[in-house]
């Protein structure tokens, strides 16, 4: 291997990517272990920082990316090509709350938290590349199973899914909200619940 | 009360219409005063019936639900031994925090989304998004599937029935639908495909088109282009002379020399 620092030569490989690339790929593509990249990574964003870049590399879809810091968006919108108007309806959001948290899921389970139908949110999310089918419940009628993509992970700019907030700190704030006598074992299962799905995101 | 009328277009569904209703009564969720929230629920639901019936049928099931757990408040269950009486609001209530619960995330996804539209990834990603330029000139090429689903809306929109006149069937092959797209192609250079679609009427006219157009785009005689994807799409001429005409009522596989073949019609 020539003179070149591990660093430099991680830098280099990310450099050349679009996507977010693993740190298997990079170890892979560099000649490094993979803790060599994990090491490499906070070093040049340490360096990126004292030099005062517009850039660093963040952690995003399990993988690495080369991304500019939110401060130079007005400067960066009109040259890149994705147009920002295509944000998420709050229909689709809501969406895609659920199925983030509780996939695999069903449309139908879908529909039962959010009282609403939902088969074109579902169309369009899905034509977003956010969600895709993993496949089917083992019930009556074998219905579809939906989950997110790593689009999804990239989109919303998450490392993976346990950086989704947790379930149990909402919980806290709900509380707080409405303190009565009211039914604490209501109060009680859901934040099982709770725990579960933090659990289960892990 | 006054307050639906300006909302009535507002609530997507019955949980967003409850925890509208829990917010506006200062309503302490775990305590639920289901004759109140009922009664409401109830009004507004008739009141969106006058507008829209089928809107309000999203909302039945809730309404239902409503009058039946007020109904159980009211009446004393029978005292078993040792069991406890169970509070009939409970399902609701777990329902009407998940819910919110579910509302709450996807605002702080919303952030999260932002926060990420302000970074910029390296390059671009050449998929889906594309700004069209001033002149209006397509930039992304279309697939055969934006075809089809342009089509498929077509086809609902002739599937609806229409008053009644005479409808003259009009008999119509293929070949002689591609010989007319050529000839449509011969003086504009491109055509928008709505366009072709309503040269005639009916089902089979919009079937024998679209045959048409796929099999001039196989035959490399076609462009099908789209200024920004989901847009209108356009039929482009791409080559200077179209394909010779090959014998007979079908289009036949390139390659048929269609020598002593079948009749031309």
């Amino acid at each position: 291997m020539s003179g070149f620092t591990k660093e430099v030569i991680v830098e280099a490989v990310l450099f050349a990517s679009v996507e977010p690339v693993p740190a298997r790929k990079i170890a892979l593509a560099a000649g490094c272990s993979e803790e060599d990249v994990q090491a490499a990574v906070v070093s040049l964003n340490e360096a990126y920082e004292k030099q005062g870049r517009s850039f660093r590399i963040n952690r995003i879809a399990e993988g690495f990316q080369f991304r500019t810091l939110p401060e130079f968006a007005d400067y960066v919108r009109g040259l890149s090509r994705q147009i920002a108007a295509s944000r998420i309806s709050a229909a689709g959001l809501e969406t895609l709350a659920i199925i983030a948290y509780r996939q695999p899921i069903t449309r139908t389970e879908i529909e039962k938290i959010r009282g609403v139908n939902v088969s074109g949110v579902l169309k369009s999310l899905i034509e977003k590349k956010l969600i895709t089918i993993t496949g089917r419940a083992q019930v009556l009628g074998r219905p579809l199973l939906y989950g997110t993509t790593r689009e999804f992970l990239r989109y919303f700019g998450l490392a993976d899914l346990s950086l989704l907030p947790k379930e149990s700190e909402l919980q806290v704030i709900l509380a707080g909200e409405n303190e009565g006598s009211g039914q604490a074992g209501a109060q009680k299962r859901t934040q099982d619940q709770g725990e579960e799905e933090q659990q289960a995101l892990m | 009360m006054e307050d639906y009328q300006v909302r009535l277009e507002f609530f997507e569904g019955p949980m967003d219409l409850l925890v509208y209703l829990i917010h506006k009564n200062e309503i302490d969720i775990y305590d639920i005063p289901i004759a109140l929230i009922a009664d409401q629920y109830l009004d507004y639901v008739t009141r969106i019936e006058t507008l829209n019936l089928e809107k309000a049928g999203d909302f039945l099931l809730m309404a239902a639900t409503l009058l039946q757990i007020k109904s159980r408040m009211l009446l004393p269950g029978p005292e078993i031994e040792g069991e406890e009486f169970a509070d009939p609001r409970t399902e609701l209530v777990e329902k009407i925090l998940e819910y919110m619960q579910f509302k709450e995330i996807a605002e702080k996804m919303r952030c999260l989304e932002d926060l990420s539209g302000s970074q910029a990834e390296r390059g671009f990603s050449e998929v889906e998004f594309y700004r069209a330029q001033e002149d209006g000139e397509p930039q992304v090429e279309a697939t055969v599937n934006e075809l089809i689903l342009a089509f498929s809306r077509l086809l609902t929109q002739a599937s609806r029935p229409e008053p009644v006149h005479r409808v003259l069937r009009e008999r119509i092959s293929t070949a002689s639908r591609v010989r007319q797209i050529r000839e449509i192609l011969s003086r504009k250079r491109r055509v928008l495909f709505s366009d072709l679609a309503a040269g005639g009427t009916g089902r089979l006219f919009l079937v024998v088109t679209l045959v048409a157009l796929l099999e001039m785009a196989k035959g490399g005689e076609i462009k099908v282009e789209q200024n920004d994807p989901f847009t209108e799409i356009w039929i482009a001429r791409a080559r200077l002379k179209p394909v010779e005409e090959k014998a007979g009522e079908e289009i036949e596989e390139e390659g048929f020399s269609g020598e002593g073949g079948k009749e031309k019609k």
